[in-house]
């Protein structure tokens, strides 16, 4: 015996046997029983129809027609933009009209989905209570109830439709903050230029040009032409926070943010006007609502999509994609292939276009554009989960954001829901894909399996939730190869108006890429003013 | 080789103080007391250890493989000994008896180790060297014990997993001196298995020891748990002590058998009893039956519609014998009809009206359940009520949650409710409030039931009047976009949280 050695401990050969038997035999019972109740790859579903839309690229024979019907005017597309032209004749008392859609459902960039336990969007999710001035918008709401009355000329707004608090969060360095404009633990410096920054977007709200229009309106249509103020359209949004000397880290990420979230662009491709208009423009008043509040709903809004279509007689046809419009002496023969690709004609006096014209030069090659407005793609995963996963620290909120990433974070589907919670919930994952040449994003989301998909997914909520993975029950992707119109410097002000300038006089166009940003506004006066237009058709 | 000895006294003497802290604390948590269960625990535990060294004299031969046998045994009794208790603690009534014979056990066991140890060393040391290096390593392996196990264990695995634990390291020393000293020892392929087996069955326990350890949680309300079940809504469980029963929701007191006739008379008649012949009433929440009892004093009602979320609940409260005699078989009445659905739901689409309403919904503890205080709610409320009706809300501790109580208040104000707020002493919960809400402003009825043990027609008027440390406040209504009442209420339960 000498001392206090470590043992030290001789394996023979029965040692090592007996030895590597217990821990392999350990290692299979635990893999078994870690199969059995943890970590489970959840349901996997995925949303594709591009295939539908691309078959506009496609020859077609004009031959072997199906069926042949009539009608005065044919809305292409059931976006908001579509909806709102048909919701527009219909006030008009114009009924004879056809909307056709080639997706598998009602709504384009507002459509939704549905599952055991909840609706949820697969696109825009929000609208922001409405400008005062927007007497249209505030009249439609009226009619869908969304606003219950009025108190001393302010909207007053239905409470059930007014985001739910608690509102948003960020997780930033490790913990959870109220509110996405990040804070926490921010140096002086950092949160006086936020500060300066939120000041001088506040100070633009009210700001008029000399022309006496408010500088940022919706629609778009309606901000001043300044030229003082236009000129901001030529430099990106970067390059003007630049030459304010903002340049904080937490300033720099949350306008990335912000400019990701609305157009899918990142600030440094974004036109400065376009960027301080989402912070100007947004100045509602209400009698019940702090000012930017927001309204939502599980389907996000699909319930305004649906709302629209509950208000007009002729149903939207979907899977009905329009192959081409042969241009006749008294109208049109527009050619569209139904679900069975089998070839149906209408045959119509007036058109709409409520889609892209990168879309409409496929339809009607004889058109052309100078260009055509820049989309990204998206990527959208609607998870079912346990909600306590998501609580492990603060109070599941509608938004949910990670500080530094990339990707958008996710909203909580079920946070309008009245009802008692339930042991899940539907989340809706949001990701654009801003930087990099479109095309091939498209084409390399549209290789990726489920599988890939979900650990792209499953990557990034871990970052916020490192024990997620065992509470997912499903996940159902949703694809958008082209989402909504990114408005790059000179667009608003420069390309869009010789745009829509080379526009046919006796087609009609309807769509949100005429207005430069995406939102329901937009489109909403994009078929008002259509409809406008064919007045007397 | 020796060191390898040294090693097991150490690993030995940690699991065997484990081990005793693991009943101690065990039983504090079930029985209370911790000062006597830990005293009377030790003690049987070091008898035993007394008992067990001085048997191990009567062990001949084969004193290596008799070692091996003790640790497997105290790997075993040890590892599941929390277990055991736990599961054993709901089924019989001489739980001490169990108790005691488990510490007992595993105390004679670890008693046996340490001499049978010694003697195996006794022909490679010196007797000094020995005894001082045993000795060494047994209250090191103590102290290491003591440490680990309030601030790491028990933290991290609760005292189902650290037993276990515990229990495989008994084990895995038991098979490291069996492969080790093979040659030496003529052992049998047998007992290396049961080593494994051993090792196996603690290993799947403890893998599924998470659940065990819910257990435990449940059984820190004090009492003994008479029934206990989680609903996709919440969960629900119910304590039984000396003739007196607890309800607990989620964790949050909803009842006390012994003073719950406070709260309900108290919820109850003020209102009830100011309204002129009511016929028609309904219940928000109050699936226990309870309030539904107090309601059927009165022979005018004709209908009551209780509409509560969890139809265990109501179940429980019809079946249960002690529950239905309780409130009377209320739940079983012909009056009354149960509707197992969500309450902000059935109240948008129903069209009928009350006499009087009873909100008796959990505090306002989470934004889910905050909505069911919301101005949207109360709103929706109005238009059930009759014009000479009257509602009456639960609404928390006017003085511990002064601000969520008034905060109640305005939202009621504010959905065109006139209201009468009035508070009462439930001890089990403290002050208690309560508010009544009518298109019309509330007057004192002119008499109330007979055979109320509570509320009277001399005390009532003290019930609307406030002391300074409760009067109003100046506060912001609830509404589902800002969530303030959950707000109040969290900072102002947080220094009382004790879930």
């Amino acid at each position: 015996m000498n001392g206090l050695h470590t043992p030290h401990i001789k394996i023979n050969r029965r040692t090592a046997i007996a030895l590597g038997a217990t821990l392999a035999s350990a290692a299979v019972l635990y893999r078994i029983l870690k199969n059995d109740f943890s970590i489970k790859l959840p349901r996997l579903l995925k949303d594709e129809n591009s295939k539908r839309g691309h078959l506009v690229r496609e020859p077609l024979n004009l031959g072997a027609v199906e069926s042949r019907t009539q009608h005065d005017i044919l809305i292409i597309g059931s976006g908001i933009s579509g909806l709102s032209t048909a919701y527009f004749l219909e006030k008009q008392g114009q009924k004879n009209y056809q909307i056709l859609e080639a997706d598998n459902r009602i709504g384009g960039n507002s459509a939704w989905g549905q599952n055991d336990l909840s609706a949820f969007p697969l696109g825009a999710h929000y609208l922001p209570i409405v400008r005062n001035d927007d007497l249209e918008l505030l009249k439609f709401l009226k009619e869908i109830g969304v606003i219950t009355g009025y108190k001393d000329a302010l909207p007053i707004y239905n409470e059930e439709y007014l985001c739910g608090a608690p509102h948003e969060r960020l997780f930033i360095k490790g913990r959870w903050q109220e509110n996405i404009i990040p804070q926490y633990a921010a140096a002086k410096d950092e949160l006086n230029q936020l500060k300066e920054f939120l000041r001088h977007v506040d100070g633009l709200r009210t700001q008029k040009g000399r022309d006496g229009k408010y500088v940022f309106s919706i629609p778009v249509e309606n901000s001043s032409r300044d030229p003082e103020w236009l000129k901001l359209d030529q430099i990106s949004f970067r390059d003007y926070l630049n030459s304010k000397d903002w340049s904080s880290p937490y300033l720099d990420w949350y306008v990335d943010y912000c400019c990701r979230d609305d157009f899918g662009l990142e600030a440094a491709g974004t036109s400065a006007w376009a960027g301080l208009h989402y912070f100007a423009s947004r100045s509602g008043v209400a009698a019940n609502a702090e000012a930017q509040s927001v309204l939502t709903w599980p389907e996000g809004n699909g319930f305004l999509v649906k709302s629209l279509h509950e208000r007009i007689t002729q149903k939207v046809l979907i899977n009905s994609t329009v192959r081409r419009v042969v241009k006749k002496n008294d109208g049109y023969d527009v050619y569209y292939s139904d679900a069975e690709l089998k070839t149906h004609v209408i045959e119509c006096k007036k058109i709409v276009y409520a889609v892209p014209k990168s879309v409409v030069r496929y339809i009607q090659p004889e058109l052309k554009f100078k260009t055509y407005a820049a989309t990204h793609p998206w990527l959208l995963a609607n998870i079912k989960i346990k909600k306590e996963a998501l609580e492990e620290k603060s109070s599941l909120c509608w938004d949910n954001v990670r500080f530094g990433s990339d990707s958008l974070g996710y909203v909580n589907s079920c946070h309008q829901i009245l009802s008692q919670q339930s042991e899940f919930v539907n989340i809706t994952f949001y990701h654009a894909y801003s930087s990099g040449e479109s095309k091939e994003l498209r084409k390399s989301l549209a290789g990726k399996t489920e599988t890939d998909l979900y650990q792209l997914v499953i990557t990034e909520l871990k970052k916020m939730h490192p024990s997620i993975e065992g509470a997912i029950e499903e996940v159902q992707f949703k694809i958008v190869g082209h989402g909504m119109v990114g408005p790059t410097p000179n667009y608003i002000w420069d390309e869009r108006l010789q745009n829509i300038k080379s526009e046919p006089r006796d087609l009609i166009f309807a769509h949100t890429e005429r207005a430069g940003i995406s939102v329901f506004e937009e489109g909403f006066h994009q078929g008002r003013a259509a409809a406008l237009r064919l007045k007397g058709v | 080789m020796q060191n390898l000895y040294f090693a097991s006294v150490f690993i030995v003497a940690t699991c065997g103080l484990v081990y005793e802290l693991v009943a101690g604390a065990l039983a504090s948590y079930l029985l209370g007391d911790s000062v006597t269960q830990f005293s009377t625990i030790i003690g049987c535990y070091l008898f035993a250890m007394g008992v067990g060294s001085y048997f191990s004299k009567y062990v001949q031969r084969n004193l290596l493989l008799f070692f091996v046998k003790v640790e497997i045994l105290i790997g075993i009794v040890g590892g599941f000994s929390a277990v055991l208790l736990f599961l054993v603690f709901d089924y019989v009534s001489s739980f001490r008896l169990i108790l005691y014979t488990v510490v007992f056990i595993i105390g004679m066991l670890v008693g046996i180790e340490i001499p049978l140890i010694m003697r195996i060393l006794k022909d490679e040391l010196e007797f000094k060297d020995l005894v001082s290096k045993i000795f060494t390593f047994d209250y090191i392996g103590a102290l290491l014990a003591s440490v680990l196990f309030p601030l790491v264990m028990v933290p991290h695995l609760g005292l189902v997993r650290t037993a276990l634990f515990f229990g495989l390291l008994n084990v895995g020393v038991a098979f490291l001196t069996l492969v080790y000293f093979q040659k030496k020892m003529n052992w049998s392929k047998s007992l290396l298995g049961s080593s494994i087996v051993a090792f196996m069955a603690l290993f799947i326990a403890f893998i599924y020891g998470n659940r065990l350890t819910e257990w435990v949680e449940a059984m820190s309300y004090g009492d003994k748990v008479v029934y206990s079940h989680s609903t996709s809504y919440q969960k629900i469980l119910l304590t039984q002590s000396n003739n007196e029963m607890k309800l607990f929701l989620n964790g949050n007191l909803q009842f006390s058998s012994r003073d719950e006739y406070r709260y309900h008379e108290s919820l109850v008649h003020p209102g009830l009893a100011a309204v002129k012949n009511p016929k028609h009433i309904l219940i928000f929440g109050g699936g226990d039956g309870l309030a539904a009892r107090e309601i059927l004093k009165y022979p005018s009602v004709e209908t009551i519609t209780l509409v509560d979320l969890d139809k265990k609940m109501t179940e429980l409260f019809s079946q249960n014998e002690f529950l239905t005699k309780l409130n009377h078989e209320s739940i079983l009445s012909p009056k009354l009809k149960v509707i197992n659905q969500d309450a902000f739901l059935w109240i948008k689409d129903n069209p009928n009206k009350y006499d009087f309403i009873v909100v008796d919904f959990p505090d306002p503890t989470n934004f889910s359940l905050g909505k069911l205080y919301s101005l949207s709610f109360y709103r929706n409320l109005y238009s059930l009520l009759t014009e000479d009706g009257y509602a009456v809300v639960q609404s928390t501790s006017p003085f511990v949650a002064r601000k969520s109580f008034w905060c109640i208040n305005e939202t009621l104000n504010e959905a065109g409710f006139s209201t009468a707020p009035y508070h009462s002493y439930v001890p089990s919960f403290g002050e208690w409030g309560y508010t009544i809400a009518g298109h019309r402003p509330y007057h004192l009825p002119e008499a109330l039931p007979a055979g109320l043990r509570f509320v009277s027609m001399e005390t009532l008027p003290g019930f609307f009047q406030f002391p300074a440390d409760m009067s109003a406040l100046e506060v912001e209504p609830n509404k589902l976009n800002n969530q303030n009442l959950v707000k109040y209420f969290e900072n102002e339960w947080a220094p009382y949280a004790t879930h």
